[in-house]
C-alpha cells in the first residue's frame, strides 16, 4: 500500500528518490536475509518443530521408533498434579512480582527524570543489574541468603532467628521474587524513563499554569504520556516471569517440598531428567496458550481508553 | 506482489540451504565410508568423552595410544554442569561418541531404552578384578564397566562436641549419634547437630536409603516389589526423622560449606568434603567414619555406593578398540592416577596398587572399608521415578507435613505405578 504504490508523494521531500526507489524489494530483502535464516532455523523451525513432538511420544533416549499419540501428552500433563502445582507457583511468582517490579521501575524513573536528583552515573548504576547474567545474579542472592550469608547474619542481629532462607518452603519462592524484582526494576526503569522524556514539556507547563496539583499532573499527563511504554513493561516482564526458570535453578532446583517448582523448571525436568520430549513440549505450549491469553488480556485492557496513545499516532 | 517475492526469495534461500545441508551431509558420508574402508593400515580413530582434568586423563590416554598403534583416541572433556545433557542429546542425535564415562545411577535408564551396546560376554574376564558392577547391570546383563566408585561416611567436627562436652568418638549407633547430635545443637550460637539434607530433588534418598538398609529395609523386596512400607523401612524414617529437631536441614552445598566452616557436628557427605578440608586446611579436628548403625548387635552399616562408569554406545562403529580402552582405563594403577589428584573418589579395581595406596593413607582406608558393605540403589529403568516418588515422601516427613507410615504408604503406591508402567 505505501512506499512503492505511491512514490509521488515522497519524491519532492528527498533529494535521491530514484536511489530508494531502485533499492526495491531484493535488495532490501538481501539486507534482512542473516535476520531471516536466523529467525527461520532458530525460532520458527524449532516453534514448529516442537509443536509436531508434543504429539509423539519422543524420548531422547529412545533411538526411533517415535509414534505419533494425538492428543495424549496434553491429557497426561493436564492430568498430573504436580503440573497443576507448577502452574500455580508460576501464577504465585506472576502476581508477586510484576506488579511490584513495574510500581518500582516508575517510582525509580520518576526520581530518574529529574537530572538534579539523578545525575546520570545514578541511570546506570539502577540499569546495571539487568546487564550481569542471570546465572551470576542468582549465584550472589545464593550465598547472600546461604545460612552462613550475611542476611541471615543481619537478621540475628535484630533478634530474628531463620535457620534457612531458600530451604524454607514458606520463604524459598518469596526469596527468588526479590531477587527478580531487584533484578528486573533497573531495566524496566530505564525503559520507563525513555517514556516519561518523551512526554511534551509543555503540557506540563500548561498543567501548571491551570494550577494541577502533583497527583492530578501523574495521573493526567505522566500516565498517559508512557502508557505505551508500560504496556511494553508490563507484557514483557509478565511473558518473563511466566518462564522463569535460571532463578530456580540455579538457587532452588523446585525445592523445597516442590514449592518453587515454576512450569518452565517443570518442563525442564521433563526434557532433560526423564528426557520425555513430547510431554514436555506439550507442557510448553500449555504454558505458550496461559501466556498468550494473558499478554492479549493486557493489550485490551490498555488500549482502551488511552487518548494520548490514540492521538499521536 | 512485494510479499509474493519475499516469499519466493525466501523459500529459494531456505531451499538453497538445505541442499547445501544435504550436500554436506552426503560429502561427510562418503568421508567415513572410505575411513571405514581404508583397511587395518590406517589409524582407527575413536571418540571417548569423559569428566575429569583433561591433565589428568590426557597422560594415561597418550600412553594407551602408544600401546595401540592402530587406535587413535579423540577425547573430550565434559563438565558436570552440561556433559549430561550433551551425552544425551548427543545420543538422540546418532553422534554419540564411542566411549562415554556416566554416572551410576544413569546407566540403567540409557541401558533400558537400548542406547548402550551389551558388555557381557566382553567383560566377564574383568568382573572378578572390579567392584560395583551391580549398577551398570540389567537383567544380568552388563552395560558398563565401574571405573572409579565413591562412598558416602559420616563427617564428625570433634572440637565442636568436645565443646558441648560430647563424645568425640564417632557414635556407632544410631542412639549414639542422636544424642551426640542434641548436645551440639544450638542454633541461636550458629551452631548446629547433623546436617540433614532437604529441599534438594533427586538427591535425598541417597541420604536417608543408607539408614533404611543398615535397618534391613530396602526399596523393592527380592521378587522386585515395593517394600517401602515394611516395618524396617518405615522404623528408618522414624530414625531419621527424629534427627530433625537436632538437625541443619539444607542442601548438600550448604551442609558442607557448614562443616568446613566448624558450624556443624555430624553431616553425611563424599570424598570431595575430604579433598575440600585437606585443602582448606579445617582449624578443628575432624574425622571421618563408617555410618552408625541402629544397634551394636547390628550387621555393619550399608552406605551409599555410587559409581563413575565406563559404557559403549550402542551406535559405536569401533566397539572393540572403545572396550580397549576402558579395560586400559578402569586397571588399578591408572585409576589410582585420578583417585590420588582428586581424592574423591577410589578405584574400582581393588587390586594390590589400590590397597597400598589405601594403607598409606588412613582417610581413604575408612572409605574402602565403608565400600566393602555399600549398597547402590535398584539398577532399575523406572529408579527416576522411584526416587522421585521416596523424594517427596521423605521431605514430607521431615517438613512435617505427614507421617512416616502415611508417606511410605504414599510412596508405595507411586513405585508400585512406576513398576507397573514398565
Amino acid at each position: 500500500m505505501s512506499g512503492g504504490a505511491a512514490p509521488g508523494d515522497r519524491a519532492p521531500r528527498g533529494t535521491r528518490p530514484p536511489a530508494r526507489a531502485g533499492l526495491g524489494s531484493g535488495a532490501s530483502l538481501l539486507f534482512l536475509l542473516p535476520w531471516l535464516v536466523c529467525l527461520a532455523l532458530f525460532h520458527l523451525f524449532p516453534l514448529a518443530h516442537s509443536f509436531a513432538l508434543s504429539f509423539t511420544d519422543r524420548n531422547l533416549l529412545r533411538a526411533g521408533g517415535t509414534r505419533f499419540v494425538g492428543l495424549a501428552n496434553y491429557e497426561s500433563v493436564l492430568g498430573d498434579p504436580q503440573f497443576w502445582q507448577a502452574m500455580r507457583t508460576t501464577g504465585l511468582f506472576v502476581i508477586g512480582t510484576v506488579p511490584v517490579t513495574i510500581v518500582l521501575a516508575l517510582a525509580l524513573a520518576l526520581f530518574l527524570a529529574r537530572p538534579s536528583r539523578a545525575p546520570g552515573a545514578m541511570r546506570a548504576i539502577v540499569f546495571f543489574p539487568s546487564v550481569v547474567s542471570f546465572a551470576v545474579v542468582a549465584l550472589v542472592f545464593k550465598s547472600l541468603y546461604s545460612p552462613s550469608g550475611p542476611l541471615l547474619d543481619a537478621l540475628a542481629s535484630i533478634g530474628v532467628r531463620l535457620p534457612t532462607i531458600l530451604n524454607d518452603p514458606r520463604l524459598a519462592l518469596p526469596a527468588v521474587m526479590v531477587m527478580d524484582i531487584w533484578m528486573a526494576a533497573g531495566y524496566y526503569a530505564v525503559l520507563l524513563l525513555a517514556g516519561l522524556l518523551s512526554v511534551p514539556g509543555e503540557l506540563y507547563d500548561a498543567a501548571r499554569l491551570d494550577g494541577a496539583g502533583a497527583w492530578q499532573t501523574f495521573r493526567r499527563i505522566t500516565l498517559p504520556g508512557v502508557r505505551p511504554v508500560l504496556l511494553f513493561a508490563l507484557i514483557i516482564n509478565t511473558i518473563r516471569s511466566f518462564q522463569v526458570f535460571v532463578e530456580i535453578y540455579v538457587m532452588t532446583r523446585g525445592g523445597p517440598l516442590s514449592s518453587t517448582m515454576t512450569a518452565v523448571y517443570y518442563l525442564y525436568e521433563e526434557a532433560f531428567f526423564r528426557f520425555e520430549m513430547g510431554r514436555a513440549s506439550a507442557a510448553s505450549y500449555l504454558l505458550f496458550a496461559v501466556i498468550l491469553a494473558f499478554s492479549l488480556v493486557q493489550i485490551a485492557r490498555f488500549r482502551l481508553g488511552s487518548p494520548l496513545t490514540e492521538g499521536s499516532r | 506482489m512485494r510479499i509474493l517475492t519475499v516469499i519466493k526469495s525466501a523459500t529459494i534461500v531456505l531451499a538453497a540451504f538445505f541442499a547445501l545441508q544435504l550436500a554436506a551431509g552426503c560429502a561427510r558420508k562418503e568421508a567415513a565410508k572410505d575411513a571405514a574402508g581404508a583397511g587395518a593400515d590406517a589409524p582407527r580413530t575413536i571418540r571417548f568423552w569423559q569428566f575429569w582434568d583433561t591433565e589428568l586423563i590426557a597422560p594415561l590416554v597418550a600412553q594407551f595410544e602408544a600401546a595401540h598403534p592402530g587406535i587413535d583416541v579423540e577425547m573430550e572433556t565434559l563438565t558436570w554442569a552440561s556433559g549430561f545433557e550433551k551425552i544425551v542429546v548427543a545420543i538422540a542425535s546418532g553422534k554419540a561418541p564411542d566411549l562415554v564415562e556416566l554416572g551410576s545411577t544413569w546407566v540403567p535408564k540409557f541401558a533400558a531404552e537400548g542406547a548402550l551396546r551389551d558388555l557381557t560376554p566382553d567383560v566377564a574376564a574383568l568382573r572378578d578384578s572390579l567392584v560395583q558392577w551391580e549398577s551398570g547391570m540389567r537383567d544380568g546383563r552388563v552395560f558398563a564397566v565401574p571405573w572409579l566408585v565413591g562412598t558416602r561416611v559420616l563427617f564428625v567436627n570433634q572440637d565442636l562436641l568436645a565443646a558441648a562436652a560430647a563424645d568425640t568418638a564417632p557414635p556407632a549407633t544410631w542412639a549414639a549419634l542422636r544424642d551426640a547430635s542434641r548436645a551440639a545443637h544450638a542454633p541461636a550460637a550458629g551452631r548446629y547437630g547433623f546436617g540433614m539434607n532437604a529441599g534438594e530433588r533427586h538427591v535425598l534418598y541417597k541420604k536417608f536409603l543408607p539408614f533404611a538398609w543398615s535397618n534391613g529395609g530396602d526399596v523393592l523386596d527380592a521378587a522386585g516389589r515395593p517394600a517401602v512400607t515394611a516395618p524396617a523401612f518405615v522404623e528408618a524414617l522414624e530414625y531419621y526423622a527424629s534427627l530433625v529437631p537436632h538437625s541443619l536441614l539444607e542442601r548438600q552445598d550448604q551442609l558442607d560449606l557448614a562443616f568446613l566452616e566448624g558450624r556443624l557436628a555430624f553431616t553425611i557427605s563424599g570424598g570431595w568434603l575430604v579433598k575440600q578440608l585437606g585443602d582448606k586446611g579445617a582449624p578443628f579436628r575432624w574425622t571421618i567414619a563408617p555410618l552408625p548403625r541402629p544397634s551394636l548387635d547390628a550387621p555393619p552399616s550399608a552406605s551409599f555406593a555410587g559409581a563413575e562408569m565406563l559404557a559403549i554406545p550402542a551406535t559405536s562403529r569401533h566397539a572393540a578398540d572403545a572396550l580397549a580402552l576402558a579395560r586400559f582405563l578402569v586397571a588399578g594403577e591408572r585409576a589410582l592416577v585420578v583417585a590420588e589428584s582428586e581424592r574423591s573418589v577410589l578405584p574400582a579395581a581393588h587390586d594390590a596398587a589400590v590397597q597400598a595406596y589405601c594403607d598409606a593413607n588412613p582417610l581413604e582406608a575408612v572409605q574402602l572399608a565403608v565400600l566393602r558393605t555399600s549398597k547402590a540403589p535398584p539398577a532399575h529403568p523406572a529408579w527416576v521415578e522411584m526416587q522421585e516418588a521416596l523424594n517427596t515422601a521423605i521431605e514430607d516427613v521431615l517438613f512435617g507435613k505427614a507421617e512416616p507410615a502415611a508417606a511410605m504408604q504414599a510412596a508405595d503406591a507411586k513405585i508400585a505405578a512406576a513398576l507397573a508402567s514398565r
